[in-house]
């Protein structure tokens, strides 16, 4: 029976509802907490986390998938707390990110050392929270995919496989390749999202349709209104990514699309130094996307449904 | 002068015998989200106590922890510690090698610069901050300086007012990484403006661990070159020239005989030491075990802290060490060590620099 | 118009509807026993299933009566109702003495113990049947609350009360009233808990300026306090008599067999009171801590219709118990 664990437990596939399928609450690489610098009050970032997560909800959003892995800025009790007083489900990642992201203590473990780590966050819990995590997140760097990474994603693989969860990445720019590193799993790709595959430097409908043509879905996700601190790598005019979108679904491939707006409602560390970071919610991606898809002929009513159906075909766990 | 402990300042002639380099906690960082790490807090914390008290027991008076700030240590289970067992425990600062010691958020160049709007925002940003801090020693400097002088932090965002005591600095076996080169710089500067001195994690660039430290200005007799008895790097001329220049030498991993590749017999410790006092240099060497209280998710040392009194102090002993030697080398030159020097003009010029430092980086803060 | 939890519909959109059904159910506090476990996933499978068999056998709608406090959960019944097509229409209000939490309670044992020792210092706040119809007004118009200090976008569409005793105890009155103030200020119907007590709390009901036509009351089928004279006296003054607990036949104090709920039905309609009937199961999909029904909301339709067609009653008159009633009862006035 299918299930999709949120941090407040586990709710049936129907409850999803407009799901933002890539997203961050908190985010910043592992080790921001020893760096004074950039300590910050947790009150006053729980109320614009909780403010930020009811807008979402009034402007139609239910569920808000959380891509922060272990170390980077994930905090469990922060995201119950505030799924409980938002109304809004909040499902957590397992898995890590790019390699330099990964925590000294896990860079030597081997593939199925890591694979245990992911199978126990989704199926038994992070630490002794209780809470199960919902998927894994994976990355890469911008150069390639290291050994470090290959093993992580090979871990992640296995543990999918294992547990019926989805792998969700950071970064189509090795698209291909990590799916090949998943196939060689025996994982099934419908069980991927490829992230970021609007990033501004590596449009490639080409890639996108041959990674759906091989199951996959493909997430458009870094639609901002303002670029984001990620403006070298990852922003771009809307109205470029919007045709990406829409070339995507000309090509037959709506039932593999994802969107989403990939913000961090609060950015850990000096990562929040940048003056373009927290400008943005998940609430803007609602109020303002439908607009910018509209522009190049694709209707509001078919925003809503792929907000709606094509998360509830990935996330679900058997 | 006086020496900051986990207790609070201690006069320098009230530390004892000082074992110069020890682990209390001990594991990188992440091991707390492992499951199979089973940190049992109670446990941990009777064991540790009982390898203190055994450390105490045999003339033990002051141990110096050499986690730095992201290899374990946690700043009110030390303190407990120190309370009950009666030694004095000195906390360090500072990273070690990057792959084990320095966290992601540490490493972060942002993204390549590509696009005109990037470098747009990158020129808007103060110089410290350029892409990541890590491109800056003076705000590795500020992170250490700030636990010397203010307080060492502790989960979760809270700065304590314990403060650390002495700077751990390194970097891997076979080169020093961009990263590790400003790490380096800024242990040797933060010591320098507070008065401590460095402790080096590694012999294997040993050499340009000590080029880089004196670069910044800090004076030899602040600087430890750490780990000179591992088996691999063992080089008793290397060891004669930075006593020469007035630096010290530490065999630190007494104890450590076999299951690791650094590892080597005791006895051939002994004729390290025995050597260097030949040579006179009796008064640059200083002497550990770098056992482990408890270890989170890496491998514990089968021996204690005392080991370093009652197995390898009988041994030089019986290698014709005399008793005025033994006391160099395990009271007079750690007390020099780690007697912080006082130096109001550095302080008071740090202070301004500091101002303009932190007014700039406020800009782009939140109010959080 | 029926208010449902996915938006109002018009009330002759309703088709056949159960009129008194409980889909989660659950004792206040049931939450906090760790014995009693929600696997949310699973009940909201079972509970599609069913609502599925109920809409093959041709239901189209349901009225939810777990109240405010009874284990309502208003966004799993928005899902539930989209996923399964079939309009929910859910209550508020608090119900009998026992069930209400004892914030509402103990400001009254407190003002009513300082009178019995004429000292002590008044209760900083006393409820009132204002209070407490302005509260439920407030989750018809604004949204149910959940937990967490959220609203849901879902709103109630009916409200409940019950009495336990007679008298009703001060707090049962206020609750009372306080329904029938919000339900004539929201105009949606009002359901009274149990026929026993309903000719003495009737008027009071009537007084806070409720329509008859909207009242119903319920469980006119409690083997305990059976009374055909008092149903026809009800149903004469325009209130609607529902005989709701079809299906429970044994196992519980007021069960009977079904044959004598037909009986009932029959003989209202021979009485010419078909038009003030209301069908219904009062199922439990999933009990939190409490046994749920051993039959399903498709009983109605797939087992009590059929008898009535076997004993004598018309499809016209079924048409006029199953749709013409519960649409009326949601029409305007």
């Amino acid at each position: 029976m299918a299930c999709v664990n949120t941090v407040l437990g586990p709710i049936h596939p129907d409850e999803l509802g407009v799901t933002a399928t890539h997203e961050h609450i908190l985010w910043g690489p592992p080790g921001w907490e020893y760096d004074p610098e950039w300590w910050f009050h947790p009150p006053k970032v729980f109320a614009k986390c909780l403010a930020d997560l009811v807008e979402y909800r009034e402007l139609g959003g239910t569920t808000v998938v959380c891509c922060s892995g272990i170390g980077l800025g994930r905090d469990v009790e922060l995201y119950r707390m505030l799924s409980r007083y938002s109304g809004v489900h909040i499902i957590a990642a397992s898995g890590f990110h790019e390699g330099r992201n990964i925590s000294p203590h896990f860079q030597d473990k081997s593939i199925d050392e890591m694979a245990a780590l992911f199978e126990h966050e989704v199926s038994a819990g992070i630490g002794d929270s209780g809470v199960k995590a919902g998927f894994i997140k994976v990355g890469h760097g911008h150069y390639d995919i290291s050994e470090l990474e290959e093993r992580e994603h090979r871990a992640a693989a296995r543990a999918a496989r294992r547990t019926g969860c989805a792998i969700i990445t950071h970064g189509a720019w090795f698209g291909l390749q990590e799916l090949e590193i998943f196939a060689s799993e025996g994982l099934d790709l419908s069980r991927v999202v490829v992230s970021h595959c609007s990033s501004a430097n590596v449009m490639d409908i080409e890639r996108d349709k041959a990674m759906a043509g091989m199951g996959a879905f493909c997430s458009y996700d870094t639609f901002t209104i303002e670029p984001t601190w990620n403006v070298g790598s990852y922003a771009g005019d809307d109205e470029r990514k919007a045709d990406l979108v829409k070339a995507f679904i000309d090509a037959g491939h709506i039932d593999r699309l994802i969107l989403s707006s990939d913000v961090n409602l609060f950015s850990l560390g000096w990562t929040r130094s940048s003056p373009y970071t927290g400008k943005t919610t998940m609430a803007d991606m609602l109020r303002y996307l439908p607009g910018v898809l509209r522009r190049v002929g694709i209707s509001e009513s078919t925003f809503w449904k792929v907000m709606t159906e094509n998360p509830k075909k990935v996330l679900p766990i058997e | 002068m006086k020496v900051e402990t986990l207790t609070g300042p201690v006069a320098p002639q009230d530390l004892g015998i000082v074992a110069m380099r020890e682990h209390l906690l001990l594991g990188r960082h992440g091991w707390h989200w492992a499951p199979e790490v089973r940190f049992d807090r109670a446990a941990a914390f009777e064991s540790v106590l009982a390898r203190l008290e055994a450390f105490k027991k045999r003339g033990g008076g002051t141990l110096v922890d050499a986690s730095g700030i992201t290899l374990g240590r946690n700043v009110p289970f030390y303190r407990r510690l120190s309370e009950l067992s009666g030694v004095h425990i000195v906390a360090s600062t500072g990273f070690g090698e990057q792959s084990s010691s320095i966290p992601g958020h540490f490493l972060g160049r942002a993204y390549r610069v590509s696009t005109d709007a990037r470098q747009h925002w990158v020129r808007e940003i103060p110089g410290h901050f350029y892409s990541s801090h890590g491109e800056s020693k003076e705000y590795l400097m500020f992170l250490f300086y700030n636990e010397l002088t203010e307080g060492m932090a502790a989960p979760c965002m809270i700065r304590t007012g314990i403060k650390a005591g002495i700077v751990q600095t390194g970097s891997a076996w076979d080169g020093v990484s961009r990263l590790e080169e400003f790490s380096i710089r800024a242990a040797a500067m933060a010591a320098r403006h507070a008065g401590v001195s460095v402790i080096t994690t590694s012999a294997g660039q040993a050499r340009r661990h000590f080029e880089l430290l004196s670069a910044e200005g800090l004076e030899a007799q602040r600087i430890v070159i750490g780990h000179c008895d591992d088996a691999r790097a063992v080089d008793l001329g290397r060891d004669r020239s930075f006593a020469e220049k007035g630096a010290y030498v530490a065999y630190d991993h007494i104890g450590w005989e076999k299951d690791a590749p650094h590892a080597m017999a005791d006895d051939e410790r002994v004729a390290l030491v025995k050597a260097m006092v030949q040579a006179g240099y009796a008064e640059r060497v200083v002497l550990s075990s770098s056992a482990v209280g408890a270890a989170m998710g890496l491998p514990a040392s089968s021996h204690g802290y005392e080991r370093l009194l009652a197995d390898f102090v009988p041994r030089l002993d019986r290698a014709g060490i005399g008793e005025a030697v033994l006391e160099t080398l395990l009271v007079d030159t750690p007390r020099r060590l780690l007697a912080a020097s006082q130096d109001e003009e550095a302080a008071e010029q740090l202070r301004a620099f500091a101002e303009g430092f932190r007014s700039a980086s406020r800009q782009q803060r939140w109010d959080v | 118009m029926a208010i449902t939890v996915n938006g109002p519909v018009p009330d002759d959109r309703l088709g056949i509807v159960a009129a008194h059904e409980h889909l989660l159910y659950g004792l206040p506090g049931w939450h906090d026993d760790p014995a009693v476990l929600f696997d949310r996933p699973k009940v909201f499978d079972a509970l599609l299933a069913a609502l599925r068999e109920f809409k093959a056998a041709g239901g189209n709608s349901l009225m939810d009566a777990s109240g405010t406090l009874c284990g309502r959960d208003p966004e799993f019944l928005k899902a539930l109702s989209a996923a399964a097509g079939i309009n929910i229409i859910a209550s508020c209000g608090l119900g009998a003495q026992e069930l209400i939490p004892g914030y509402f309670g103990l400001p009254l044992a407190e003002r009513a113990l300082r009178e019995q020792r004429r000292d002590g210092e008044p209760p900083l706040w006393i409820p009132d049947a204002g209070y407490i119809g302005g509260m439920l007004g407030a989750e018809m118009s604004d949204g149910m609350p959940m937990a967490g200090m959220v609203r849901s976008r879902a709103c109630a569409g009916f409200v409940l009360c019950a009495c336990s005793a007679q008298p009703a105890s001060e707090i049962e009155e206020m609750a009372i009233r306080g329904a029938a103030m919000a339900a004539r200020r929201h105009d949606v119907p009002l359901r009274l808990e149990g026929g026993a007590h309903a000719p003495r709390l009737f008027p009071l009901i009537t007084a806070e300026g409720l329509a008859a036509g909207r009242v119903v009351i319920g469980h006119c089928d409690d083997a305990r306090c059976l009374d055909s004279a008092r149903d026809r006296e009800l149903a004469s003054q325009g209130a609607y008599v529902a005989y709701d607990h079809v299906g429970w036949q044994d196992g519980s104090p007021h069960a009977m067999p079904d044959a004598q709920r037909v009986q009932q039905v029959k003989d209202m309609v021979a009485a010419g009171y078909a038009e003030r009937v209301l069908l219904s199961c009062g199922t439990v999909g999933c009990g939190l801590g409490v046994p749920a029904s051993k039959h399903g909301v498709s009983h109605l339709l797939k087992d009590f219709v059929p008898r009535l067609s076997g004993a004598g009653v018309g499809d016209s008159a079924l048409h006029t118990l199953l749709v013409e009633n519960p649409r009326r009862l949601f029409a305007q006035l």
